[in-house]
């Protein structure tokens, strides 16, 4: 039988009720960068800032990528990763080390971004779909000879960047923020229902009616441009 | 098509998203990759979706964040740490 390391069993990750708090510790089966034990009592001020900005800090990137996709326009991204951050630091006593650092970020970005930003949300941008052009039709016309759903998943691996992003800011903020965290920073279905404070099966009907209507979306696209559904191979 | 094939089928299609996600526990995780093995429409899903997946990732991981937004962090972080200190 084969058994895969990755899989992570629902019941792995403990959860930690931390009763009401928005700051809930999030378990982790990967080890954190600064995982040698430091003592929370111990610990001054100035190295507790110091632990935050050597732990924290390097994860910027990838919470203003996040933050960038649910806000969907730079400026707001720009405040949420703010708010993010300095909540992040006010409560960065409560966290645990060595469980999972980015987890416990990306929720604090979550409950920020629904308290305070999805209320006032702008409009999305609409984009000027410049990239159109960028398809690979002839690739895409090269290899239609292997039918419908082989042709899809070539569609797919020809999609510009920029089409797969307005597609995913089409779709409602959960359902967006639910694919986003599975397919972009990996999470386990487990890790995502604690930052998104939900059951792991609203986390798994989101994911698969999110992932479903970015599919459609998608084949609806190529299927305008003639690149898949039309089966009359020579 | 046999009727347990047909009923295979559905199961997969079911739980091919948690399949790909590494999340089914290890029976039903075997029972869909024996399936996909010997069902050319099933693994053609399976295919599709994992290009999907792909797909996101591939176009949402090339935003760098700007120094101007680091440097507003930290400039934010330095302000809460004089309060803090004050």
């Amino acid at each position: 039988m084969t058994t895969n390391e990755q899989t992570l069993s629902w019941d792995a990750l403990p959860l930690r009720a931390a009763l009401g708090s928005a700051l809930m510790t999030l378990e982790t089966t990967t080890p954190e960068p600064s995982e040698d034990t430091v003592d929370l009592a111990e610990e001054t001020p100035d190295e507790r800032d110091a632990r935050f900005e050597r732990d924290a800090m390097p994860l910027i990137d990838s919470l203003y990528g996040a933050a960038l996709r649910m806000t969907r326009n730079p400026a707001d991204a720009e405040d949420l990763v703010q708010d993010t951050f300095a909540r992040a630091y006010s409560a960065f006593h409560q966290f645990t080390p060595g469980t999972n650092l980015k987890a416990w970020l990306y929720r604090i970005l979550t409950n920020t971004y629904i308290n305070s930003y999805r209320k006032a949300q702008r409009a999305p941008q609409i984009s000027d779909g410049e990239q159109i052009e960028d398809w690979q039709l002839a690739r895409a016309e090269s290899h239609t000879s292997s039918g419908l759903r082989s042709a899809e998943v070539e569609a797919l691996e020809a999609m510009p960047d920029s089409i797969v992003t307005d597609a995913l800011s089409d779709l409602s903020d959960d359902f967006r923020m639910a694919v986003l965290l599975a397919d972009v920073e990996g999470f386990s279905y487990k890790e995502i229902a604690e930052i998104m404070g939900t059951p792991i099966g609203t986390v798994m009907s989101r994911l698969n009616r999110g992932r479903g209507q970015l599919r459609e979306k998608l084949r609806d696209y190529a299927t305008e441009r003639g690149l898949i559904g039309r089966r009359q191979n020579p | 098509m046999t009727d347990d094939h047909a009923k295979d089928c559905e199961m997969v299609l079911e739980h091919v998203q948690e399949f790909l996600d590494n999340e089914l526990d290890s029976a039903t995780e075997e029972a869909v990759r024996a399936h996909i093995a010997i069902c050319e429409p099933c693994l053609d899903q399976a295919e599709v979706w994992m290009a999907v997946k792909t797909l996101v990732k591939r176009a949402c991981t090339s935003e760098a964040v700007p120094e101007a937004v680091v440097s507003s962090v930290s400039l934010r972080l330095s302000s809460l740490r004089i309060k803090k200190q004050a």
